[in-house]
């Protein structure tokens, strides 16, 4: 998909993210990638953001992949929408691509049955593995595997 | 879910086996560990990493990491302090560093892997991700089948990314559909294919319930409207 001067690939994926929240009153600009997980039948939204030490999942769908119930890593964690005692977990995600290949995640992520926020994905036990680049211009989200 | 106390490390007492999750018992020392045994007042961590000091095998697994350890500590905690103990310790490249050696797999019990949890989990509650694998790497083989410290490989090994044959469609109908109904939806989940409805919920859970009665020709956009 991407190419470095050597001609190796770079990236092997991409898809088109969203740069506002989807359908919220919300104007502030944002990344808005898509990822499947084993459990949902379905693709859900998670905003990229590489200044979390974390991967925060949305409570319902830490719920849905039975991430709630476990006695992971105790993780109390600060934003702006306060802060939460949660769990560390690991689990696997994918990051789903449009065009090439996606890429599934064994990741570390942040869970809790409090969290009023939704799917965040932080550089610290995701992220860190993943080759990505932004395309602003296209809206579109490279990633592969390193 | 959260267990009693939210503090992670109450939550290590909490946790472990009874057995374990008492401090340890003062060990008789030898007289060349005289410098190593238990002082007064010294704080659990403390007393423990002096324990596993005090082995020889530990010592020289830790290596060069030695310092690295101390130095966690130390900073983890300042009023530790090891003064005290190099004065007749012998460098790390000297051997024996401490006699008489003693068989490894009788010489330190799973309680010492308290100290290195707690360490590493001070590095995680400070985001000190990297500073918590590298003291990670270097924990004593013997304590890697703690739970705790098994759990915290787990938690702390990078993660593995792999290629999957796997595809989504654009999404873009999906998206312009919630820029224009979105707002009718607020804070109920909505499952969407292309700019078909296909079931609102108030919870992900019932959503998904929904769908098993909806035929879908590709897997659906869900989405909670905030």
């Amino acid at each position: 998909m991407l190419v470095r001067p050597d001609g190796t690939e770079f990236t092997t994926g991409r898809s088109r993210f969203f740069d506002h929240p989807p359908g919220s009153s919300e104007r502030t600009p944002k990344i808005f990638v898509k990822i499947q997980a084993e459990s949902i039948d379905g693709v859900v939204f998670a905003q990229l953001d590489t200044g979390a030490p974390w991967s925060i999942l949305d409570a319902e769908v830490a719920e849905t992949l039975s991430l709630l119930g476990r006695m992971g890593e105790p993780k109390r964690i600060s934003t702006r929408l306060g802060d939460f005692n949660g769990h560390l977990e690991r689990t696997l995600l994918i990051l789903i691509a449009d065009e090439g290949e996606s890429v599934s995640i064994e990741a570390t992520v942040w869970v809790s049955p409090d969290w009023p926020g939704g799917t965040f994905l932080g550089y610290g036990g995701l992220l860190e593995r993943v080759r990505f680049a932004v395309d602003a211009s296209d809206n579109f989200f490279y990633f592969g595997p390193m | 879910m959260l267990t009693i106390t939210l503090d992670p490390f109450k939550q290590l007492a909490i946790q472990r086996p009874v057995e374990s999750a008492a401090p340890p018992p003062a060990r008789p020392l030898s007289a060349g560990f005289g410098l190593l045994a238990e002082r007064p007042g010294a704080r659990l961590h403390e007393r423990d990493l002096s324990l596993i000091l005090a082995d020889r095998v530990i010592v020289r697994k830790l290596g060069s990491s030695f310092g690295s350890i101390v130095e966690f500590y130390t900073k983890l905690s300042p009023e530790f302090s090891i003064q005290g103990l190099w004065p007749s310790r012998p460098t790390l490249g000297e051997a024996p560093i401490i006699s008489p050696a003693r068989p490894a797999e009788h010489t330190l019990p799973e309680r010492d892997a308290v100290p290195f949890v707690m360490a590493i989990r001070k590095l995680i509650e400070v985001e000190q991700l990297v500073a918590a694998r590298e003291m990670l790497a270097v924990a004593p083989t013997h304590i890697l089948t703690d739970p705790l410290v098994a759990r915290l490989r787990s938690i702390l090994a990078p993660p593995v990314v792999k290629r999957v044959q796997k595809r989504d469609v654009d999404r873009t109908r999906e998206y312009e559909w919630l820029g224009t109904n979105g707002h009718k939806y607020h804070g109920r989940w909505v499952a969407l294919d292309g700019d078909r409805l296909l079931a609102v919920a108030s919870s992900l859970r019932e959503l998904r319930e929904q769908l098993r009665t909806v035929a879908a020709i590709r897997p659906p956009l869900l989405h909670r409207v905030d």
